[in-house]
């Protein structure tokens, strides 16, 4: 019989449009996607293409506990015309497999109960549902018997057909006239026995049946990427037998004519399929609205009591409530209203209210900084009105977009942060969004590479040669990246994992948890998404950022920032001096925005360490900018981007900004609105004011238009947008060939500007710790060094800088150095933690025991301290017992025998030079070179010395200048200098041609930098994976600042 | 209990428009298929570049119990085991 029949039954609300195509009815009810993490094969564009080839009018997604893939399935299969079917593959307390199926919206909201229950009461990571649960929550579901890991399959396939009568029966109540007998034909061993006895079952309890395909893929052709993705997820190779490795290549999406033929003893299950097909109606509840309501404490509505919040504020920030003040807020406030959202801005005001009243430091980001509610609020510290900023580029009737929030917490407390709003709104109500772990480039090969049987350290060695690409960009690498064409590693041997890895480009390979994003609902989340616990212990929703609005979910950004953790610690120690020596304290917020030493620090590139103003591009532009109020710094920010750079907004920029070029405006409106950046577009908020003046468009309009001109999608889009500016444009007395021009102008800058809010919120924090490294290095490098990681540097570059400064960097030291980096006498004292394997527990034992009495030998340590012997002798080789003993060879000798006199046995022998005896008296000390290279292995730095100095003599014989006499403009013309690479990196540029940058670090400071593609090409291998390097090149002097263009590479410890 | 010997050699046969089985020759005759009872395919060791397989569990007139393949890339028919 054939499988297409014709159907003229009611499928329910679906789409007007998807009722029309399932006239012939053709329905795959059990797929898998790359949702069901390493057990599914072919995307869901794939899978769906697939369908639509093979006139599937229904396509049903049922991954493995979990429907992380239900959005973006919906909104692709509704805009492809095949009907979604939401359902889940669940795994059951005896290990089997169900399938459920939604019929609607009910099913939906039990359906999320269900998986629910199944993560939060099993194991994290073994997801179990007890059985007792399906009949209390299976409305709204029909359900299925499953695959051969079904109860009732698995069963039969052991000769227990009596339980498995049992076992149906059970299932059967549990979903009254909505339980099918699910049969399959994947071409196994025993399948037509199988299928019998399920027929037989079915028979004999009046049940129905259904056909499936147990889709893992949607081509056969996609077999191999199965298999070998089942080979991580069983932790296996290809080599090995796994009875969860299949056995054939037959779990594709058949086509209607391959199952009827497969099924054709089965007409009735073949039947029972598009029956269910037909069944299942909408489930998933897209475009609600679930926002959490705000109970405000004198119980006025949200917009009265965020009215009576913003005017306090706005006394408090502006003294006195001007006419502009007040129409501005109004306008925000009546936005507001309308688009319902007044809870969501309580709600971030609330939370911002209880960092403030707790001493948090935070600092609110993003396009929020364009609402002067916001601002009142004390959420962001961006006076909106005053800078001009456009609230539309925020919240707009026309975009009606939800708002988003963002703020970031000192890293310490945002967890409290977090538990405070878990405990304001409820568990039920509050969780983590989710984020998935794809697949790229290095992630496929190591996991590919070791699954084909590949040795782990050639996998490593293959991985680590790419660059954080893509997966699917690996053969384009091969041919783009010098340093891979030139690394001698045998690619031709990897055709074949080449071959597996591009398919899984972008696949998700496991669920996280978002960094600082919660979702807060008014209705419990379980109705919403199903919720499991991540590895931080919290609960996260299967669903992430991109599909949570689609749910009608808030999400609120509660991010850590290091940086604010810094400047907390720096400020603390800093008024303990301040106070120390009777001086005023210093508030961070009343930090002078006009301090001229700090302006001239960041000319002269001297900005290490400084919040977004640190890498190589920013420390290069400050030099030649002449950066001399705050709207410089937020110049800064918004020019070092991906954008400005490719769209060369920088050259234009320095060159109006220091009258290099005059200014002129091609009609005079502009100037009002560009005046503040020199005539150059820079900001997103400058296109929307200038479509709004000039051409008459409500902001709303023209917060539309520039993201329209941002995404470029379509030439046709855009030559209709042009149309439309000229001709309203022109419709106001603007000129049509200037309206032209300007129309030009704003869609070559459209996709590069960046938004000035943001850049406005993040100039607060640059400028401020540009100042604290300014005025207070010491106490700002110990803080930026105890809260690594943070910033552009390694905290080696950081030490090196602080050097630079003057300050005096300390070796650890077990009688006085802290957890964290301290102060002490105006210099830096390593912490016990930077140490190499020293916990912070193992800090607190050391500290606490020598609060008693201070440590007076290394065997009085050991006595005292339980640590490992590694750590110890970690300890030793960094210098931590200088103070008691200054021969670090000795003391490792003395260390064997104080443990195994204190019974430690089995110690493997400890490092010893020539000369050693019993006693180790004799022993000589390392030489100065081998305890640099023993502090760089275990601190990450040399506290007192560097590794290059040791190379200075010889440099120096062949003229090699030193990184310090070309960035202090000694040297000119061409030179030689040599340094240990910081950070080789290839930003994007606007020719598409490769440049790459990096820093040489000696002992005498930082050198840039740059390499132009005939270089790189030649020199790509010693750039990327050398770790010093001797660089021939020229001195290229721009403003204040000095680089070398690079001509020849040499990896220095090859000399 | 039933036991095998591994054969694994190719062999002439015949077969219906699905490609099942109706009779190949093994061992001086021709013997005819009365019955399958299950038939898989296998996709062996797909890496190392081996073709698939279809299988076929049958019963013959004579009352002999075979496995035979089909190699989907050869196009031709092996007897795999005879069953005791």
């Amino acid at each position: 019989m054939s499988c297409i029949l014709t159907s003229g039954k009611n499928l329910g609300t679906f789409t007007k449009s998807s009722i029309e195509t399932v006239s012939s009815m053709y329905a795959h009810l059990h797929t898998h996607s790359p949702f069901s993490f390493l057990d599914g094969a072919a995307s869901i564009e794939s899978l769906l293409t697939r369908a639509a080839e093979i006139g599937c009018s229904a396509l049903a997604i049922t991954d493995h506990n979990n429907l992380s893939a239900a959005v973006r399935f919906h909104k692709l299969a509704a805009a492809m015309g095949i009907k979604p079917i939401q359902g889940c593959e669940i795994t059951l307390d005896n290990g089997c497999h169900l399938t459920l199926l939604c019929q609607n919206r009910t099913g939906y909201t039990n359906l999320c109960r269900l998986v629910t229950r199944a993560h939060l009461d099993a194991p994290r990571g073994l997801p179990q549902l007890s059985r007792r649960l399906l009949k209390e929550h299976s409305e709204g579901l029909i359900a299925l018997s499953g695959c051969r890991h079904g109860e009732v399959a698995s069963l039969i396939l052991q000769g227990r057909n009596r339980q498995a009568l049992e076992a149906a029966s059970v299932y059967a109540a549990a979903f009254p006239g909505r339980f099918y007998i699910e049969i399959q034909d994947n071409l196994l061993p025993r399948t037509n026995s199988l299928n019998r006895h399920l027929r037989d079952l079915a028979e004999y309890l009046h049940l129905p049946m259904a056909a499936t395909a147990n889709a893992h893929y949607a081509y056969k052709e996609q077999f191999p990427v199965h298999d070998i993705l089942t080979c991580v997820r069983t932790l296996t190779c290809l080599q090995s037998i796994h009875p969860a490795r299949r056995l054939n290549a037959e779990n594709y999406l058949l086509t209607p004519e391959e199952m009827a033929d497969r099924l054709r003893d089965f007409p009735q299950a073949l039947r029972g399929t598009l029956e269910i097909a037909e069944l299942c109606d909408t489930a998933i509840p897209l475009g609600e609205r679930l926002f959490p309501f705000f109970n405000t404490p004198d119980g006025s509505s949200a917009i009265q009591f965020l009215r009576q919040l913003t005017y306090q504020g706005a006394q408090e920030r502006y003294g006195s409530i001007t006419t502009a003040i007040r129409e501005r807020l109004e306008h925000e406030l009546r936005i507001i209203d309308v688009l319902g959202v007044a809870d969501y801005f309580l709600v971030a005001w609330d939370v911002a209210r209880f960092a403030r009243e707790r001493g948090i430091c935070y600092a609110g980001r993003g396009s929020a900084a364009d609402s002067a509610v916001v601002y009142c609020l004390y959420i962001t510290n961006v006076d909106a009105i005053n800078r001009g900023l456009l609230f539309e580029r925020f919240l707009s009737l026309e975009r009606a977009q939800q708002p988003d929030i963002d703020i970031d917490f000192d890293a310490r407390y945002r967890d409290d942060i977090a538990r405070y709003v878990y405990d304001k709104y409820g568990e039920d109500h509050v969780a983590s969004v989710c984020t998935y772990h794809t697949y790229h480039a290095r992630s496929a090969l190591r996991d590919f590479g070791k699954a084909m049987g590949f040795p782990l350290q050639e996998v490593e060695k293959v991985a680590k040669a790419f660059p954080h690409i893509p997966a699917d960009g690996i053969r384009k690498a091969l041919t783009d990246y010098p340093e891979l064409k030139n690394s001698g590693l045998p690619f031709e041997r990897y055709e074949k994992l080449f071959d597996l890895v591009e398919q899984v480009a972008g696949f998700p390979r496991h669920i996280g948890t978002h960094l600082g994003g919660l979702v807060i609902s008014n209705r419990p989340l379980i109705e919403v998404s199903p919720l499991q616990m991540a590895a931080k212990g919290m609960r996260i929703i299967q669903f992430d950022k991109d599909d949570i609005e689609e749910l009608g979910l808030m999400k609120l950004d509660l991010l850590s920032l290091r940086t604010l953790s810094a400047v907390q610690t720096a400020i603390g120690d800093i008024n303990t001096k301040q106070t120390a020596a009777g001086k005023p304290l210093v508030e961070y917020a009343k930090i002078p925005l006009d301090d001229a030493s700090t302006y001239a620090a960041l000319n002269h590139g001297k900005s290490i360490g400084a919040f977004q103003l640190e890498s190589p591009a920013q420390r290069a532009l400050q030099t030649r900018l002449g950066a001399e109020n705050i709207e410089d710094i937020v110049a800064s920010i918004a020019l070092i981007r991906p954008g400005p750079i490719k769209g060369n907004m920088v050259e234009p920029f320095i060159a109006h900004r220091n009258g290099h070029c005059s200014v002129s405006y091609i009609h005079p409106d502009l100037e009002p609105i560009l005046a503040k950046t020199y005539g150059v577009v820079l900001f997103q908020e400058q296109i929307i004011e200038i479509a709004v003046k000039l051409a008459g468009f409500s902001p709303g309009e023209a917060d539309q238009l520039r993201k329209a001109m941002t995404h470029f999608r379509s030439q046709k889009k855009m030559d209709q947008l042009g149309r439309e500016f000229i001709a309203k444009a022109t419709k106001r007395g603007v000129e049509r060939k200037v309206a032209e021009t300007l129309y030009s102008y704003i869609v070559s800058y459209a996709g590069y500007g960046f938004c000035e809010a943001h850049a406005a919120a993040f100039s607060d924090t640059a400028y401020k710790t540009a100042y604290l490294v300014t005025h207070y290095p010491a106490e700002f490098f110990a803080a930026i060094l105890s809260h690594q990681p943070m910033g552009y540097y390694p905290p080696g570059t950081i030490v090196e800088e602080a050097k630079r400064r003057g300050v005096r960097i300390l070796p650890p030291d077990v009688n006085k150095s802290d957890l964290r980096f301290a102060v002490e006498n105006g210099a830096i004292r390593v912490s016990l933690t930077q140490v190499k394997g020293l916990s912070p527990d193992m800090a607190r034992a050391v500290i606490s025991s020598r609060e008693q009495k201070l440590f007076e030998s290394l065997s009085d340590f050991c006595r005292r301290v339980h640590l490992p012997r590694d750590v110890i002798k970690n300890l030793i080789q960094v210098g931590a017992f200088d103070n008691l003993h200054t021969n670090r060879r000795q003391l490792l000798w003395q260390l064997q025998g104080i443990l195994a006199m204190s019974g430690e046995n089995g110690q493997p022998a400890l490092p010893f030079g020539a000369g050693d005896s019993e006693t180790g008296q004799g022993l000589s000390d390392y030489s100065a070179f081998e305890k640099v290279i023993h502090e760089v292995t275990l601190l990450g730095f040399s506290p007192e010395n560097h590794f290059m100095q040791f190379f200075r003599p010889k440099l120096i014989q062949r003229g090699i200048k030193n990184c310090g006499e070309i960035s202090n403009g000694q040297v000119e013309g061409r030179v030689g200098v040599a340094g240990i690479v910081i950070r080789p990196h290839r930003p994007p540029t606007k020719s598409g041609r490769t440049v790459v940058f990096l820093s040489l670090e000696d002992e005498f400071g930082l050198c840039d930098v740059t390499i132009f593609e005939d270089v790189y090409k030649r020199y790509g291998r010693e750039i990327f994976h050398s770790p010093a390097l001797t660089v021939w090149g020229y001195v290229s002097r721009r403003g204040n600042g000095v680089s070398v263009i690079a001509t020849r590479i040499e990896p220095l410890l090859a000399e | 209990m039933s036991l095998s010997r591994l054969i694994n050699r190719r062999i002439n046969a015949t077969s219906d428009r699905h490609g099942t089985p109706l009779r190949f020759f093994w061992h001086t005759n021709w013997r005819r298929v009365t019955r399958i009872h299950e038939t898989w395919r296998d996709t062996g060791s797909w890496w190392e570049g081996e073709a698939e397989k279809a299988f076929y569990l049958l019963q013959t007139g004579d009352g002999g119990t075979y496995e035979l393949y089909f190699d989907l890339r050869e196009k031709s028919w092996y007897l795999y085991k005879i069953i005791d």
